[in-house]
């Protein structure tokens, strides 16, 4: 329990050393989204119950840090959450690569479900289709730091073999 | 049973944050009450995280100042001749001039009327642009405060707490700035699209407007005082078809490189 609860606070600490980070080093056109490794690696790993809480608990710090509408960030981990959950039996994560692979993925279906809620809920949106232009280059970033984020967890001894 | 019961909890959760996105007043009230108090708790937070990261930057802009003094030596050369050059156009920087001297008694005249700020944070983002400085409620910054540099408008306060300000940069696909162009009759609506490159929305097709024309803002929108720089048009496109032309504006500020704000308290 305390290993779990390291690591997704750890992954919290991560998302505010990024905010500080984009600020000296601006990487405006691919973002990585350590939020979306986080949660597969919690839903897959730890259990249901500890991926929604990571999947709120990065929506929340996320959106503390961005400009985004209230609550959009949180719907779409949740939404990555409950993807995951649908996964959970019907895919197998065998190396880091099968993760940065899915973690990828998960960021191309995050814009999506982030652009369907804009348009639905919204009615009328500006300049929304910027998401779709972030959202290929945010895949590759975030692809390859979920290479460094399983192996920092597997490191941890909260290995997907032994638990998972 | 778990894996029920954390579906169950998502879809709740999940339909609270689409009330939250849709602005439903009960709801979004108690979220902001709720990320305040979150931002209260965490905001050093974010501060002791942004000093390694300054002191590497300064470490990092003093290394590369000590490699290219030589190749800045050759460089300021060129820029000497350039500036000879431009002291020709003197005549046309004299309006330029006036309305920066107006800027300057506007802050003189308000001593107290500005906080420095320095930039802590950026969006994590990259489909919305704020930044996140260091001056909060303590320090007496408000929301919808404009935030300026000497170079030009940053954009406007929206969530403030005891240590930080969320502050809305004008390229976010949610700000506009009313803005009329410097010597002309023009306005307009300077709108962010989410790009480096801003759009002037409402300007006629038949109103003067050129390429290289500074825009300022008007300070019809009750949010930025009058005749702060905003941006220079770029292009303007007016073989289209309605009645408002194409404009590209570019800001007079790099927002990806704002290392200190000023956040303007009264006007």
């Amino acid at each position: 329990m305390v290993r779990k609860t390291v690591s997704i606070a750890l992954g919290l600490l991560f998302v505010l050393f990024e905010s500080a980070f984009f600020s000296f080093f601006p990487m405006e056109f691919s973002k990585p989204d350590p939020g979306i490794p986080f949660v597969i690696y919690a839903t897959f790993v730890f259990g249901p119950l500890e991926g929604l809480v990571t999947a709120v608990l990065f929506g929340y710090v996320q959106e503390f840090l961005s400009n985004g509408p209230h609550g959009g960030i949180i719907f779409t981990k949740v939404c990555i959450f409950l993807s995951c959950m649908f996964l959970r039996s019907r895919l197998y994560i065998e190396s880091r690569h099968t993760f940065a692979l899915i973690s990828a993925c998960f960021v191309l279906l995050e814009s999506a479900v982030f652009l369907a809620l804009s348009l639905f809920a919204k009615g009328e949106t500006k300049n929304i289709m910027n998401i779709f232009i972030y959202s290929v280059p945010n895949a590759l970033f975030t692809g390859f730091l979920a290479l460094f984020i399983f192996t920092l967890m597997q490191h941890h001894h909260v290995g997907y073999v032994e638990t998972g | 049973m778990k894996g029920t019961l954390a579906i169950i909890l998502a879809i709740l959760v999940l339909t609270v944050s689409f009330l939250l996105f849709t602005d439903i007043g009960f709801f979004v009230r108690g979220y902001v009450k709720s990320k305040v108090h979150l931002a209260d708790a965490v905001g050093p937070v974010l501060k002791v995280m942004s000093a390694p990261v300054h002191s590497v930057n300064y470490l990092f802009e003093s290394y590369i100042n000590l490699v290219g003094v030589k190749r800045r030596s050759g460089e300021m050369k060129k820029k000497l001749d350039t500036l000879l050059l431009e002291n020709q156009k003197i005549p046309e920087l004299e309006k330029e001039n006036e309305r920066l001297k107006g800027l300057l008694r506007f802050m003189e005249q308000r001593p107290n009327s500005m906080i420095a700020a320095r930039v802590v944070g950026e969006d994590v983002t990259n489909w919305f642009k704020c930044i996140m400085i260091d001056k909060g409620r303590s320090y007496g910054v408000r929301e919808k405060m404009p935030v300026i540099t000497p170079a030009g408008i940053v954009g406007q306060a929206v969530e403030v707490n005891q240590w930080h300000t969320k502050v809305m940069v004008i390229n976010d696909t949610n700000s506009a700035v009313d803005v009329y162009v410097s010597g002309r009759q023009s306005r307009g609506i300077l709108e962010g699209t989410g790009q480096t490159i801003l759009k002037l929305k409402y300007v006629l097709k038949n109103d003067e407007l050129e390429v290289g024309d500074t825009l300022i803002t008007s300070g019809k929108d009750s949010i930025y005082p009058r005749g702060i720089s905003a941006g220079i048009v770029i292009s303007v496109n007016k073989n289209r078809p309605g009645l408002f032309a194409d404009v590209d504006v570019m800001p007079f500020n790099n927002f990806k490189k704002l290392d200190e704000v000023l956040v303007v308290k009264t006007w």
